[in-house]
């Protein structure tokens, strides 16, 4: 497994990430709160604005939503494209010769591709949090920075997604499922919301039908929301990131199993 | 693939699904909580609905919050109350009629049942006709405190009908046989001494004028509203702050009293 995620990480040396790299490092860069002319401002209206500003625990900081969107989106095209890739060109076939299970390859795919993309986030807060200690002369509060490395969960349940989708079809048809299923994701993100503002007479009908429909979405949501840094909320999100990704993997690595990789 | 292995990863498989399911639970939980339901609410979403469908989405979900009442409400006083907010709600006639209709049938005997009496008061088309007579006998049943509302929806209700001064003046002549308790009445006896003055009948209008002058030495209904329910507030802090130390002694010696259960 480890073997299979070292490869992985090779791709480290790839002009793609390089440039993914480098562009994340320039929005933290330029994002960073705090620093004269870009305050910290939290907007508060609507749903998503409700969900940051609330007044429990330090904020989400804009500088970490494009250091995550940058992380994302190289998790959503390098998951789709890498286990396809070696199928094509039956290098697959060449790795699952040596005493390597399918699942150990599936698994060391993930965790390099995983690796990979948290380098981008890390590097990007690195230079968030550098940046506002050179601008004005003090760090963070230690729990806002430990906070922001909360968003970092939403990139597991994503990566293992994508990588499921890529057992199935190929890299093309991975990333756009892939992108489809994030943005269905997104929109039915706010059900719950919804359901719990509506009148019980209007949701008492349709509320199971969509619930279940909303369980086959993961709510990311729920990594964007403001709470405490310590508590039951980062416990439950803990539990809901490893139940999340645990079920992308068995299903990926199921079908890995049983496919023809000739 | 083995039965066994199917198995392994269904028992990986099911245990993630209850995890998951748990922590979205907790995490939904946190988020609805997190909203504050003065800045954001169902008024909220739906002004940020498209004009278009504004209208009619805003209508279908306060109707669902009137049927919600309805539903939760557990008096008889309660029911009629939701009941006629329902039928001044509607846009359909015949469902007014409807509500209205149940109102007056159910609860005839409740002050809730103004609006229905009124609506139905002199109503010229079928299924139901109050007479004012009929009217005046509802108002009597109740203190003065609730007959003014009483009487000046009914009056409202006369005068939509292009009701004769004389008319308007048999309407409002119960009122001459009372003596009123309230500032609040002074506006109906000055309306009957305007009417008496038309029509030319000397006595009733000196007594309405007289009548009109008492009240003006009278309290308003407000006033002894708001004070009786600073009474009844200050009385509700003092039931609090009293059970408050029974808890505490209960807490400490690890022993629940029946009084202070009940």
């Amino acid at each position: 497994m480890f073997g299979v995620a070292e490869l992985t990480m090779k791709k480290i040396k790839e002009p793609a990430f390089l440039i993914v790299f480098v562009l994340a490092l320039v929005a933290g860069f330029l994002l960073t709160e705090g620093t004269p002319g870009n305050d910290v401002t939290v907007e508060s209206s609507g749903i998503m604005g409700q969900l940051l500003a609330s007044q429990k625990g330090y904020p989400i900081l804009n500088s970490s939503v494009a250091a995550i969107i940058f992380t994302l989106l190289m998790a959503l095209f390098t998951g789709a494209t890498d286990i396809p890739r070696d199928i094509e060109s039956r290098m697959i076939m060449l790795i699952l010769s040596k005493p390597i299970r399918k699942l150990d390859y599936l698994l060391g795919k993930y965790f390099g591709l995983l690796v990979l993309c948290m380098v981008i986030f890390v590097a990007t807060e690195v230079t968030v949090f550098g940046n506002y200690y050179f601008s004005v002369g003090k760090c963070y509060p230690l729990g806002l920075m430990i906070k922001q490395f909360y968003l970092l969960l939403a990139l597991f349940p994503l990566l293992a997604m994508v990588v499921m989708i890529s057992c199935f079809v190929p890299d093309i048809s991975a990333m756009i499922i892939g992108v489809v299923y994030v943005m269905f994701s997104a929109s039915m993100s706010t059900i719950p919301l919804l359901i719990s503002m509506l009148p019980k007479s209007i949701s008492g009908g349709i509320d199971a039908y969509l619930f279940v429909i909303y369980y086959f979405f993961p709510n990311y949501l729920y990594y964007f929301q403001t709470f405490s840094t310590w508590g039951l909320v980062p416990l439950a999100l803990l539990g809901y990131t490893v139940s999340i990704t645990v079920i992308f993997l068995a299903i990926g690595s199921i079908r890995l199993n049983t496919r023809d990789l000739i | 693939m083995k039965l066994s292995v199917y198995g392994a990863y269904l028992a990986v498989l099911v245990p993630a699904f209850f995890v998951y399911l748990y922590a979205e639970s907790m995490l939904r939980q946190g988020a609805i909580s997190n909203i504050d339901a003065k800045k954001l609410n169902i008024e909220t979403v739906v002004a940020e609905l498209p004009g278009s469908v504004r209208d009619a989405v805003s209508y279908r979900i306060h109707y669902g919050q009137l049927q919600d009442a309805l539903r939760t409400a557990r008096t008889d006083a309660n029911r009629a109350l939701a009941l006629s907010n329902l039928a001044d709600f509607v846009n359909k006639p015949e469902q007014r009629v409807e509500f209205f209709q149940q109102v007056l049938l159910k609860y005839p005997k409740l002050p809730e049942a103004a609006r229905a009496y009124a609506f139905f008061l002199n109503r010229k088309v079928p299924p139901l006709q109050i007479t004012v007579p009929q009217f005046q006998r509802y108002v009597a049943l109740f203190p003065q405190l609730d007959q003014y509302y009483i009487w000046t929806i009914g009056l409202a209700r006369i005068r939509e009908d292009k009701a004769t001064d004389l008319e308007q003046f048999n309407f409002l002549q119960p009122l001459l046989k009372i003596k009123p308790q309230y500032r609040d009445y002074s506006g109906l006896y000055r309306q009957l001494s305007d009417l008496a003055a038309r029509l030319g009948l000397k006595n009733e209008y000196r007594t309405a004028s007289a009548l009109e002058d008492t009240c003006l030495d009278l309290p308003m209904m407000e006033t002894l509203l708001a004070k009786e329910l600073e009474k009844k507030m200050a009385a509700d802090k003092k039931n609090a702050k009293a059970k408050v130390p029974a808890a505490a002694t209960d807490g400490k010696t690890g022993t629940t009293s029946k009084t202070a259960q009940k």
